[in-house]
């Protein structure tokens, strides 16, 4: 984390520092990958058990990435318990599991199975789950800007977690986020009114209420730490998300996880490289080791790593509707044009539930 | 200027008839010596090449590189006649009875001035000298190369000779046939420098006022130096003017340069003292508001001290001091999610050398020196959660002994030297209230010694060979824990096998070899020369870096129990030719080098705070080649050079490294290896006071990785990299120019003042420093070219001296 900051610090110091000059470059790129990528991890904690195949794409703004989808995905442990997997039936490429109360258990070895639809089939190494120290405290910073009309303003806020590292060394952490929204409208669609061009919003209200949007970290949320520079010292300060300041209280869950080092050096690695820019302070690129091979055609190449973890989880609200500061507002803006008499279900899936958050109070 | 030549000619033609005519004198009468130096009028710096002549006896000779020469003559009445080009002639008449000392100065041919701009002190030198792979250039002739933002910049100059690269522009350091930037032994005034580049690489450390001249050996590698594998670059600093006081400097648009040069004791003893300094902040108040906070400052001191208690010693005590701060505003950071704000990157250099020079007798001299340099670089952040201080560093303390005769046929040499090194790898201190906990890595302490002997003999007219050896013996010392791996395995913590530790002061492993040096030339006529040469070097400290242009924080270090030293051989074979009265110099040398241990690194390498590098460190093999070409006019109104190099670098690790490296097993290109270049160096007196000078360089843009595939993971782009430096980025090209007023060529006037011009990139070409990829769905595309210096810098800088001759 250090190394990768101070490499950045230089870059980003080097990239300011000079009148820079950036044009479009066409660099000379294959047009075809293959491979599978595996994105999975096991928790203890119900409702963080996911497992998504996608396949590696053109390094290109416009390609789409592929789901792979109808494979048959399980998770074995080493008593030979088999725990199978079904895909969402609204995201592509996700896979849920089939009895919504498993939870993997603390000091066991488990085990990634994929078959796809082609036949091909893939294992990961064992992981065992080892304990995760539990969360002390969340807690937010605000965070303030110059506005060239009001001055220094309230524009956000950063949550940021304290907790006690253990004394022995070799704890590898990874923190994540969840932030349930609930909402009124269930489905948002595009309209072309009369004699006009521009699309209007149309908005359904949600058939079934309360009824929540699940939203995670979506862009650089590879947080993870070893204790090596902090052993058996208080974590403080970690960062964990920042969210822009609106007149309603946020609903946040935080995890933090206890990761394997295999997990925390696949994840740095992948860290690395998408912070791996082509600078001259870049180091050279490194191989991504994952945890997981293709027992069909052993020379494919198979991303991603089987994660399997502890998870300790705080949620709180963000108190964001009882400030005395000057603030500019950032909410989403409310839909242009309601249809009162339509209505839209609540459909469970990765990303919306119907059912209660575990910490939600209100 | 024919005539001119032909006098010369006929001189030298005198000359090689008395050298067979003395050899063949028997026991002739009592003879006497004259000796002494020859200096420049204006400078006082010795003048390397003069004739001396004594036109009675038909006898005369060269002064050597420090301006010393001696005659042999029977006593009598004589004229010494002292010649130079360039010079204007000067006459001295001299009465011989006994041993005599004659020192002279002879004064610039104003009409000459400034015509002869490049290297060799005599025309016929590429010819005649039997190393290859030398180049010498004088600070006069640096200061004719267009600098970036008026900056005179020894370094970068030097990019313009064949066999010289750099990663990018703006990056530190240079490489030389294919050697890392820390296989180059870069030398002030005897003390090594390991850092030779001020903020970050955009200029050399050299102060060019303070700097006489310099020269890069790349090919014969003289026994004398040691310890870098690639080359040897001998930065050597004005002597201060024994007899006259001067006050010079210069404004320009990055640093303000200022200097004074006076005789305390006149012809005695004299100091100078030069300093330079950025305190503009590198133009960042007039950017944008976002890095208008940015410090980026630098300075340098460069002081010299001679001392002559008699015409025979010289002792002289060089100290120079440098600073480098850069600092990020707080705003820039936070923006991004870094959980630091704001950080500070400092780092110095203070060297400190004490030489002496004893002249025993005619061509006869002893030198000793003594040498400190230290290195030190510093980053800290201010955030009260992870605020830190780190400290890294590497001293070293010498001590050296040469002892040089010279014959008309040999030049012999000995020596010895011994090194101390201490080694300070970051050292990592927690602010008050930070959540870091310190960390301390042992430091590494460790002893160099190396005897050598070497001897240049000219067995014929036209054979020469110039033979050393050298002995080196490397120890390093404890405190130290030695981790033994089991045997072909990964050198991880879980493969230990034994632990060894090894006290304060003990030996803890030692390495020791033998370096020979052999270089050989053959003159096919007089104006065309065949050289080979041979080098073995051993290098066994190095800089610990993994990113494709090194950081100036980066740490060192040294071998040890299971890091080998790096052990590098060159063949180079030249040919060299001089057409229409050595107005014409052509050069072809070709290159073989094959480096055992060259270093790579592990993916994801922990350089800053590994306590065990050797489970960071791949020591793989280095391979470089090339062909170096060479088109050079030395004299007229015109003169300049063409070159053209092909180099490729190579480097493999082993097979067996796989799991932890992502391309073992196979050659890939080094950072720097770029086949191709073009260098054009022109300089055009176009009167007295003006002078145009233009450079022209192309290379093929230097290596990279561009992604095959992606995939995300947790909202991060991953870009999947399945090779390494098998693409390359855009060819480099660019033009400057540079006008050089110099409204005072006589030097007559009290304040001297010089204006020069130049446009840096002229054409404004967007030549790219780095590649880089970024998937933001706003744009268009997903690669980009980034270009620092894309557009064109003119800029004016005024130099000015008061005093002086």
């Amino acid at each position: 984390m250090l190394q990768r900051f101070l490499n950045f610090t230089f870059l980003l110091g080097l990239l300011l520092s000079l009148s820079t000059c950036i044009s479009p470059f066409q660099a000379d790129v294959p047009q075809s990958v293959g491979g599978l990528f595996v994105q999975s991890s096991i928790t203890t904690k119900k409702g963080l058990q996911l497992i998504q195949l996608t396949r590696p794409s053109v390094f290109e703004t416009k390609s789409i990435t592929v789901a792979v989808r109808n494979a048959k995905v399980w998770v074995s442990d080493k008593d030979g318990q088999r725990f199978d997997f079904k895909e969402d039936t609204v995201n592509r490429g996700f896979y849920l599991p089939i009895n919504p109360e498993f939870v993997a258990i603390v000091g066991k070895t488990y085990r990634l199975h994929i078959n796809t639809a082609e036949n091909e089939s893939y294992q990961s190494d064992p992981e065992t789950i080892t304990p995760v120290a539990p969360i002390d405290r969340i807690y937010t910073e605000q965070r303030f800007v110059n506005d060239p009309v009001q001055g220094r303003v309230l524009d956000g806020y950063n949550v940021l977690l304290d907790t006690q590292d253990p004394a022995q060394t070799g704890n590898y952490y990874r923190w994540s986020w969840l932030h349930f929204n609930d909402i009124s409208f269930c489905r948002v669609r595009y309209r072309i009114p009369l004699f006009r061009r521009e699309p209007e919003f149309i908005s359904d209200p949600c058939c079934d209420r309360p009824c929540w949007d699940v939203e995670a970290c979506t862009k650089n949320c590879v947080n993870v730490m070893s204790d090596r520079l902090v052993n058996g010292k208080k974590i403080s300060r970690q960062f964990i998300s920042s969210i822009v300041h609106c007149n309603k209280d946020y609903y946040i869950e935080v995890q933090q996880r206890s990761i394997s080092q295999g997990a925390y050096d696949y994840l740095r690695t992948v860290d690395q490289l998408s912070a791996n820019s082509g600078s001259v302070f870049d180091v050279a690129p490194s191989a991504i080791r994952g945890n997981i091979r293709s027992l069909s055609n052993p020379e494919e190449k198979v991303y991603g790593y089987f994660e399997a973890s502890d998870v300790a989880e705080v949620g709180v609200y963000i108190n964001r509707s009882n400030i005395n500061v000057p603030a500019l507002q950032r909410c989403t803006p409310p839909p242009i044009f309601v249809e009162p008499l339509d209505c839209y279900p609540c459909i469970e899936s990765a990303f919306r539930t119907k059912v209660k958050p575990k910490f939600w109070t209100k | 200027m024919k005539h001119r030549y032909f006098k010369f000619l006929l001189l030298l033609c005198v000359l090689s008839l008395f050298m067979a005519d003395l050899s063949a004198q028997g026991n002739r009468p009592q003879f006497f010596t004259i000796y002494g130096t020859i200096g420049d009028s204006i400078s006082g710096e010795p003048l390397d090449g003069a004739a001396v002549f004594i036109p009675e006896k038909k006898i005369g000779t060269y002064t050597d590189k420090k301006g010393f020469y001696a005659i042999s003559v029977p006593p009598g009445d004589f004229t010494i006649r002292i010649s130079l080009l360039g010079y204007n002639a000067k006459s001295l008449p001299i009465k011989v009875d006994q041993n005599k000392i004659l020192d002279a100065v002879i004064i610039k041919d104003q009409k000459f001035l400034e015509e002869v701009t490049v290297t060799s002190s005599r025309p016929e030198e590429n010819i005649k000298s039997t190393e290859s792979g030398v180049s010498k250039l004088s600070i006069r002739s640096i200061r004719k190369i267009p600098a970036f933002m008026g900056e005179i910049d020894v370094v970068r100059s030097l990019q313009m000779l064949p066999g010289v690269s750099s990663v990018g522009e703006g990056t530190t350091g240079i490489n030389v046939r294919g050697g890392s930037i820390d296989q180059n032994l870069v030398l002030m005034d005897d003390a090594p420098v390991y850092n030779s580049s001020h903020l970050f690489g955009f200029f050399s450390v050299f102060n060019p006022d303070a700097v006489r001249d310099v020269t890069l050996y790349r090919g014969g590698i003289s026994a004398q130096f040691a310890g870098r594998t690639s080359a040897v670059l001998d930065v050597k600093l004005k002597d201060p003017d024994l007899d006259k006081r001067s006050i010079y400097g210069g404004i320009g648009l990055v640093s303000n340069r200022f200097g004074i040069e006076m005789p305390l004791i006149k012809n005695k003893l004299a100091i100078s003292l030069a300093g330079r300094g950025s305190f503009n902040d590198f133009l960042f108040k007039l950017g944008p508001r976002s890095i208008e906070n940015t410090v980026a400052n630098f300075y340098d001191l460069t002081g010299k001290v001679l001392f002559k208690p008699s015409e025979k010693t010289r002792l002289t005590y060089t100290g120079y001091y440098s600073y480098d701060v850069f600092k990020l505003p707080s705003d820039s950071l936070s923006s991004v999610d870094v959980n630091a704000s704001s950080s500070t990157f400092k780092y110095r250099t203070f060297n400190q050398t004490l030489r002496f020079n004893w002249f025993l007798k005619d061509k006869t001299s002893l030198t000793f020196s003594a040498v400190q340099s230290r290195y030190l670089a510093n980053t800290a952040a201010q955030d009260s959660s992870i605020a830190f201080d780190m400290d890294s560093g590497i001293r070293l303390r010498s001590l050296k002994g040469r002892y040089f005769s010279e014959t008309d046929k040999n030049s012999f040499s000995f020596g010895a030297e011994a090194n101390s090194y201490v080694i300070t790898p970051n050292q990592l201190v927690p602010g008050p209230f930070s959540n870091l906990r310190p960390i301390t890595i042992q430091e590494e302490f460790a002893r160099e010694l190396g005897v050598f002997i070497e001897d240049e003999w000219k067995l014929s007219k036209r054979f020469s060979m110039l033979a050393g050896l050298r002995f080196s013996y490397f120890q390093r010392l404890g405190p130290d824990t030695i981790f033994t791996y089991r045997e072909n395995a990964i050198r991880r913590d879980e493969n230990v096998s034994e632990t060894t530790l090894i006290d304060k002061g003990e030996s803890s492993q030692n390495y020791s070899g033998v370096e020979p040096r052999l270089s050989l030339k053959y003159e096919l006529n007089d104006n065309t020369s065949l050289k080979m040469s041979y080098n073995r070097m051993r290098q066994y400290i190095q800089l610990i870096s993994n990113t494709t242009a090194a950081l100036p924080t980066a740490r060192w270090g040294s071998s040890d129990r299971n890091i080998n030293p790096q052990v590098a051989d060159q063949v180079t074979l030249g040919f060299f030719k001089n057409i229409k009265d050595n107005k014409w110099e052509t050069s072809a040398e070709v290159y073989y080098k094959l480096t055992e241990g060259f270093p790579d690194y592990k993916d994801l390498a922990d350089l800053q705070f590994s306590r065990n590098l050797e489970q960071e460190v791949i020591q793989g093999q280095g391979k470089a080649y090339g062909l170096e070409l060479m088109l050079r006019k030395n004299t007229g109104f015109l003169t300049g050079w063409l070159s053209y190099t092909f180099a490729r670098t190579l480097i493999k690790v082993d097979e067996r490294f796989e799991p932890i490296h992502n391309y073992a097993g196979a050659w890939y290109p080094a950072n720097y290896d770029k086949p191709h270049t073009v260098n054009a160096m022109m300089n055009y007196r176009m009167s007295r006071t003006v002078t145009f000078s233009a450079n022209f360089t192309y290379s093929t843009g230097r290596p990279g990785t561009f992604p095959a595939g992606k995939f995300e993971v947790n909202g991060n782009i991953v870009p999947i990299f399945p090779d390494r430096n098998l693409q390359r980025i855009p060819d480099y090209h660019r033009l400057d120019l540079a006008l050089i007023i110099d409204p005072n060529p006589d030097r007559v006037k009290k304040i001297q003042g010089s204006w020069i011009i130049s446009i840096y990139n002229v054409y404004s070409r967007n030549n790219a420093y780095s590649i880089f990829f970024d998937l933001n769905p706003a744009l268009q595309t997903n690669s980009y070219k980034l270009a620092i210096f894309g557009s064109v810098f003119p800029s004016l800088t005024y130099n000015f001296k008061i005093g002086g001759r």
